[in-house]
Formats: C-alpha cells, sequence, structure tokens
C-alpha cells in the first residue's frame, strides 16, 4: 500500500472527516484549511499523475479545494461516499475538465508552444531516463484507463471505491484496469531492461 | 478501502490470470483474497509463474514512477484561501445561506414561470372569438374548417365555424337561386320562342280572322250588330297589340338570346 493510502487510511476517520466538513459548509474556514491539509498531498499525488507537470497538478488541486469549499454543504454522508472519495472525485472531475479545456484551447496551446516546449524538454532533462518513459508511457494512456491505474493502483483504492469516483462499475474498473496494464507492458517492453534495472 | 469479498470463488487458474491481469503481482491489492492464498496458489503451479513475473515487472517499474515530494502544501493552502477570499466565490459567513438561497432561488424560478405561463393561457381563454374574413376563393371546406379547430380556443373556433358554416350556406343557396333563375330564363326563352314559331306560322291568321270577320260580316252575322270596318278594327287591335307590342319585339330579343345560349 503507498504512502498516499497509509495517509488517507489513518485520516480517513469518517466522524472527523463529518464534522470538518460540516462546520467547512457553515463557512468554517479553520475547518477547511484542517480538511485541506489533510488532504493535499493525497489530491496532489492524483491530479500529478493525471497531469504530470507540477504546476498544472498545483492547479486542479487549488480548484480542486476551491470546490470542496464551495460544495461542502452538498456533500451527504447518508449516499455512502465517505469524505476523501468524495475529494477523489472532485478532482478526479477537475482533472477532467481540465483535459477538456486544454483540448478546447488547442490555439491558445500553440502560440505558447516555445515555452512549453523549452519547459517540456528542461523537465525531462532534470528527470531521469526511467522517469521520462515511464512518464510518457502513462501519459499515452487513455484518460479513463490512466484514471483507474492511478486511483487503484498508485492511490490504492479498491476497485468499488474508483468505480464511485469514476461514475462507473466495478466491472468498468477491472477492465480499464487490465486494458492499462496490458498497454503499459507492451510499450515498455523495449525499455523492460533499463527499466528493471 | 476494503478488500473483502463475501462471494469469494475457489481459486483457479484463470481467476489467478485474470486478478494478476487487474489488480497485479501484489497479492494484497486482491479483492477477496488473502495474500496467503494466492501465494501458495502460485507455489503450486507453475504454469502461472511467467505470467507472473512478467506482472511483477511491471509493478516494480510502476512504484518507481514517484509524484515530486517538494510539493509545498501549506504554500497551496494559502493561496487557495487567497484565492477563495479574491474571487469572493462565497464568503466564509454565508456558505449556509447561499444554500439556502440556491433552494428558494429554485421555488422562485418555477413558481415565476407557472404564474407566467397561467397568465398566458388566461389570456387566450378570456380572449374574445374573432370572426375570420374569408374570400370567396379561399373560402375553406367544413371539414377543413372543423379539423382547423384546435383545443385551446375550443369555444371561439366553434363560433368562427358556425359564422362560416352560415356563410357557406348562404352562398350556395344564391348559387343555387342564380342557376335556377337562369334555367327559368332558359325556359322562358325555349317557350317564347316556341310560342313566337307557332305564332309566326300562323301569321295569316290575323288575315284568316280578318276574312272570318269579313265572311262573318260579309255574311250577315246575326250575333254581330257592330259594323264591319268597328269588328275588323277591334279584332287587329286586340291581336296586334299582343303581336307587335308586346310579344314580338320582345321575341326578337328572346330570339337573339336563345341563339346565343345554344352557342
Amino acid at each position: 500500500m503507498t504512502d498516499n493510502a497509509k495517509n488517507a487510511k489513518n485520516a480517513n476517520n469518517t466522524e472527523d472527516d463529518s464534522v470538518l466538513i460540516a462546520k467547512v459548509a457553515k463557512g468554517d474556514s479553520v475547518a477547511f484549511e484542517a480538511l485541506a491539509a489533510k488532504y493535499t498531498n493525497m489530491l496532489f499525488s492524483v491530479a500529478y499523475r493525471m497531469f504530470p507537470q507540477q504546476s498544472d497538478a498545483e492547479d486542479i488541486v487549488q480548484e480542486a479545494l476551491i470546490k470542496v469549499w464551495n460544495k461542502a454543504d452538498l456533500w451527504d454522508e447518508t449516499k455512502g461516499a465517505s469524505v476523501s472519495t468524495w475529494m477523489y472525485r472532485l478532482t478526479y472531475n477537475t482533472c477532467i475538465d481540465h483535459k477538456r479545456r486544454e483540448k478546447k484551447g488547442h490555439i491558445e496551446l500553440i502560440d505558447n508552444i516555445t515555452a512549453d516546449d523549452e519547459q517540456s524538454a528542461r523537465a525531462k532533462m532534470e528527470q531521469d531516463e526511467t522517469q521520462t518513459m515511464l512518464h510518457d508511457a502513462i501519459n499515452d494512456l487513455p484518460e479513463r484507463q490512466r484514471a483507474a491505474l492511478v486511483l487503484c493502483h498508485f492511490e490504492g483504492l479498491s476497485n468499488a471505491e474508483a468505480a464511485k469516483i469514476m461514475d462507473t462499475t466495478v466491472k468498468g474498473v477491472e477492465g480499464l484496469l487490465v486494458r492499462a496494464r496490458k498497454a503499459l507492458q507492451d510499450k515498455l517492453q523495449p525499455y523492460k531492461e533499463v527499466l528493471v534495472s | 478501502m476494503s478488500r473483502t469479498n463475501d462471494n469469494k470463488q475457489p481459486m483457479t487458474k484463470s481467476l489467478f490470470l485474470e486478478k494478476l491481469s487487474i489488480h497485479g503481482a501484489d497479492f494484497a491489492r486482491w479483492d477477496g483474497y488473502d495474500a496467503s492464498e494466492a501465494q501458495e496458489f502460485l507455489d503450486k503451479n507453475d504454469s502461472v509463474k511467467d505470467a507472473y513475473e512478467q506482472a511483477q515487472s511491471l509493478d516494480i517499474v510502476l512504484a518507481s514512477y514517484k509524484v515530486p515530494a517538494d510539493i509545498d502544501v501549506d504554500a497551496l493552502i494559502k493561496k487557495t484561501s487567497e484565492q477563495i477570499e479574491k474571487d469572493k466565490v462565497v464568503g466564509f459567513a454565508d456558505a449556509k445561506d447561499r444554500a439556502e438561497k440556491r433552494k428558494r432561488g429554485m421555488v422562485y424560478y418555477w413558481g415565476g414561470g407557472m404564474a407566467v405561463a397561467a397568465s398566458l393561457m388566461l389570456m387566450i381563454l378570456t380572449q374574445p372569438p374573432q370572426t375570420q374574413v374569408v374570400t370567396p376563393a379561399e373560402q375553406p371546406q367544413p371539414v377543413e374548417l372543423a379539423m382547423a379547430t384546435t383545443e385551446a380556443n375550443d369555444s371561439a373556433a366553434t363560433d368562427d365555424v358556425a359564422v362560416q358554416l352560415a356563410q357557406e350556406e348562404q352562398r350556395l343557396f344564391a348559387t343555387w337561386e342564380q342557376a335556377l333563375t337562369e334555367d327559368l330564363k332558359q325556359r322562358e326563352i325555349i317557350s317564347l320562342w316556341e310560342t313566337a314559331d307557332a305564332r309566326s306560322t300562323a301569321m295569316p291568321e290575323p288575315e284568316a280572322n280578318r276574312s272570318a270577320v269579313t265572311n262573318a260580316v260579309a255574311g250577315g252575322d246575326a250575333a254581330s250588330t257592330e259594323p264591319d270596318a268597328v269588328q275588323v278594327d277591334r279584332f287587329i287591335e286586340n291581336n296586334y297589340d299582343v303581336i307587335e307590342d308586346e310579344v314580338l319585339e320582345r321575341e326578337m330579343d328572346l330570339w337573339e338570346l336563345y341563339l346565343k345560349s345554344e352557342g
């Protein structure tokens, strides 16, 4: 189990979280900051693996936290989702929104392509070869396959929790996981020696 | 985060490979199965070892994929709080009020919409029915008119249809009367023509009558006490009044009309 999953598990004291979120719904900024401190690393981990640029991931986390603040009154304990699952879901949805905006703003991105390329190249130079290859392989996965892998494999969530976050069935998540792992295996096969060594 | 499974199936090769393809080589991730159980199956079945090793090597690679540890959580939270304050997405104190307003807003929204709809319906229902001006060429058939009625203004439409039906009836009567008149005229023409024809063939009649009168006068009709001239004049007067003044002049006009109608 990953560190984030362990943190989330430790933090996933339902009573504490439900109390905190209730306070946030009433406009308690201290409760909001406490909740944010508890889950920011976990949300960043998801966002970063969905959007490997750190600045993008930070923007996504910020946007997701603002959603937590604005929609705290909509969280309903009786619906069965824990606060952490709900926050994962907000982050996942923010990632999807971000991706859509990125697609729509394709022309604007082309305008800034030189700066982005430079930044990307510099980032790649800073990373080691393994990380770069992995980065690219995971980044090439279709959005939902990547999300299933991030939530289940990296975040250590159960398939049922991932299904709830991604608004699909457990079987759906399993299918996405199988395809994601198969695609990664095929893609990384040529670098197997380098990667495993 | 629970990985228990009440519908646990006995481990088979296909199930092992399925779980391996979904969760990878870390048995702790396998929903509903103890790591020891999966490990035991692996130890006893060499046929799954290749697949297990492949999955294991992918897991090792994925495990090396790290998230940057240099994220400044406090700075990010501070930035977020400032952003919330700056955008005034919602004030810290009025989150609850905002939720209430949102709920009330929905009531006002739908209530307002329904009030507008009700007002429009009332306007339509209270509007007096209007008679349509229909030119004879465009005059709709009764069936079309009946089909044109709608449920919304049923009574008004019914009145309109009644008016139009009455107009249609009048028009039909007028047409029928006109046709009847023309038919009568034709018959009259024919009748007059026949009469004229008959009279024209009997043109000598006055002469004959005159002769008869003359003869009668000459024969010394006992019944006639009038002088011959008076009797002749009266006879001529009676016959020629009809022929010259009444019949013959008009007869020529009617004759022309008759010829025209015959084409």
